[in-house]
């Protein structure tokens, strides 16, 4: 069965519909369907990734100084369901829709 | 000790984030290493792919290291040399938690030790006083 | 009583466990050449080493992990490894100076060269992290060092004009003679001996070593914030004997002797062999602490089992680093570099690496994954993004400006 691996797919490039670059892949969100069956929901795509580790909706709560910084870092971050996910080739990932339909948060709602 | 199952919520997670470079401690409680990549694969007709394995040693983390050209530049060893070292793969159906770290339900492979046992043995272990812990003397 | 006792021991520990040859090599320097005009960065320099062990300190203590352990998980493999190396060359070429340090102590001490003590040291370093307990090691070269607090009782024996010093301290601009090139150079210098990487890196490991627990946090935070502000003062005595005795004569420090002269000229023989005494306790301490940080940075990173306390047998492979760290460090010792020189270039290398090293531990110490609801207060979070920023400057500046000096000159 063909494998790709978590590390393969973070950086590769991520286009739309039109060809334009939507960021790289930053993460790969998942979902526990059953016990021990991880199954993949999506991709998080972005143009920052020191920016990224900082994890919204996560443990991971940015000192208040740094918050706005973080948050405009990451202003680019998009959620990229896998249904709409066209190819993965070489090197780019091609999404099958516009950048502007997009998802703005890969887990449903606005972090606090 | 218990490790607590957050994973059990059918939430979302982020794999770069919450399991990607944890610690790993097999049965035991011994460190195995760290989850260098995870594994995904397409099984069958499924259209989303599923986490198989997680994927530690060196082998695997070259490729995360050096990006793009590192992965190129592997796949092309492992084109010349075909019997070059394959990451030590840890089947999903073998991880008991993923936090705070990552524990095995069982123990670990003995491949992921090969180091390890090679320095004990014609190394460290040699020289007096190896098999000793330090006595605290309070 | 013995809880008296504990207390005192673990704060005394930590004053005599601050100072290093970084420390004592930038302080007696600063203070011929500059006077007191420097001596505001000691504070700025004990108070963001407070702020980061402190820290460092709480991730042990709450999440049983040691903080170097979770910067790969927290910043991912990449950035954890630009991390593991910058710090690990840092950490290097301190223990080459400590190592050095500890012989040129030797050296004043028997009149035997240094370059023949330097294996000696480097043997002695090894077989005590091999087999002496943690406790055990701690303890003794913490106190040991305390009598480096001869440098206060050789300032006040000096009798020296303290309204002179205390103005020059009040006054923080070089001296006429002197460019604001250098002296700012030099403040880099005294900064990146208070902060050392390796005194976090090590901090966090031990604390997991001894099996801190949240009941410990208190004790710990305890000594952190007396012991090395007291060893700061002591930072500041040797700032001023050395601006006491050398600057009016213009004389530049530039030999251990000269670092320890004050004290021979104030209390005579028994001072000097009292602080040889500290200076090899302090170094060879901060040897031991350095060489393990170095081995403790690579197998967290790598995810191996790692641990002075345990059988080496159990841990092969962090033994294997932390040898071949002490020969790497102990061969460039043996090229016949001037240790002194060596403790510059450590101290001013270690304050341009200091955010790729420091960072990785604010993050940690805002996740609650590892610290629950003890995560930074924001008070901590305000001035320790203050002291990143900092650091960043310093680090931008530092390179810069060791080209434009010639390192100081």
């Amino acid at each position: 069965m063909p494998t790709i691996t978590v590390g393969d797919l973070v950086g590769r490039r991520v286009v739309d519909r039109s060809g334009a670059v939507v960021g790289t892949v930053q993460d790969v969100v998942v979902r526990r369907t059953a016990p021990g069956i991880y199954e993949v929901t999506g991709l998080v795509a972005g143009r920052s990734a020191l920016a990224g580790h900082w994890g919204y909706g996560g443990s991971l709560r940015p000192p208040t100084p740094l918050r706005g910084v973080l948050r405009w870092m990451r202003r680019h971050e998009r959620h990229v369901r896998w249904e709409q996910v066209a190819a993965v080739e070489e090197g780019v990932v091609r999404v099958a829709v516009d950048a502007a339909t997009l998802d703005r948060w890969w887990h449903g709602r606005e972090p606090d | 000790m218990t490790v607590p199952d957050d994973d059990a919520r059918p939430e979302p997670m982020r794999l770069g984030f919450t399991a990607l470079d944890r610690q790993i401690y097999d049965a035991d409680g011994r460190s195995v290493g760290k989850v260098d990549d995870i594994e995904l694969s397409w099984d069958g007709t499924a259209a989303r792919p599923v986490v198989t394995a997680l994927l530690t040693g060196g082998a695997a983390l070259g490729p995360r290291i050096a990006g793009r050209p590192g992965r190129l530049w592997a796949a092309l060893l492992r084109r010349l040399r075909p019997d070059a070292p394959e990451p030590v793969r840890l089947p999903i159906g073998g991880v008991a938690a993923f936090r705070p770290a990552v524990r095995l339900s069982s123990p670990a492979p003995a491949e992921v030790w090969a180091v390890e046992d090679w320095l004990r043995d014609h190394v460290i272990g040699r020289v007096p006083g190896a098999g000793r812990a330090d006595d605290n003397g309070r | 009583m013995r809880r008296l006792l504990g207390f005192t021991l673990g704060f005394l520990t930590a004053i005599g466990g601050f100072l290093d040859i970084g420390d004592l090599v930038a302080n007696s320097l600063v203070g011929a050449r500059f006077g007191m005009s420097l001596a505001w960065v000691v504070p700025v320099g004990v108070v963001g080493v407070m702020l980061f062990s402190e820290m460092s300190g709480r991730v042990a203590a709450v999440s049983g992990r040691a903080t170097f352990d979770l910067v790969r998980e927290r910043m991912g493999a990449r950035a954890g490894l630009v991390n593991l190396l910058a710090s690990y060359v840092i950490t290097l070429l301190t223990l080459a100076a400590e190592i050095g340090g500890v012989a040129l102590a030797l050296e004043l001490a028997s009149s035997v060269h240094h370059l023949l003590w330097v294996p000696v040291v480097a043997v002695l370093v090894w077989v005590v992290v091999w087999r002496l307990p943690f406790s055990w090691m701690e303890q003794t070269y913490g106190l040991l060092g305390l009598a480096l607090v001869a440098f206060a009782v050789a300032l006040w024996a000096l009798g020296p004009d303290w309204g002179a010093l205390l103005s020059g301290a009040l006054h923080p601009a070089p001296p006429p003679g002197e460019a604001w090139s250098a002296w700012w150079y030099y403040a880099i210098a005294v900064f990146g001996a208070a902060m050392t990487p390796y005194t976090v890196l090590f901090f966090s490991s031990s604390g997991v070593e001894e099996g801190w627990t949240a009941r410990d946090l208190a004790r710990s935070r305890l000594n952190v914030f007396i012991g090395f502000p007291l060893g700061g003062l002591l930072a500041l005595a040797i700032m001023g004997c050395a601006a006491v005795l050398f600057q009016p004569a213009g004389v530049r420090v530039e030999h251990l002797s000269q670092v320890t002269l004050p004290v021979a000229a104030a209390l005579g023989r028994i001072g000097l062999v009292v602080v040889l005494v500290g200076v090899f306790a302090a170094t060879f301490g901060a040897a031991l602490e350095a060489a393990l940080a170095g081995g403790y940075g690579v197998a967290q990173y790598f995810g191996w089992a790692w641990g002075k306390n345990r059988a080496p047998a159990s841990a092969p492979r962090f033994h294997a680093v932390l040898l071949t760290t002490l020969l790497l460090a102990t061969a460039l010792i043996l090229t016949s570099l001037d240790p002194i020189a060596v403790t510059e270039y450590s101290i001013v290398l270690s304050a341009a690496a200091l955010p790729l090293t420091y960072l990785p531990i604010l993050v940690v110490a805002n996740d609650r994954d590892y610290l629950g609801d003890r995560v930074n207060s924001r008070f901590t979070n305000i001035l320790a993004t203050a002291y990143l920023a900092l650091v960043l400057v310093v680090s931008v500046v530092t390179i810069p400006l060791m080209v434009y000096t010639k390192a100081g000159q």
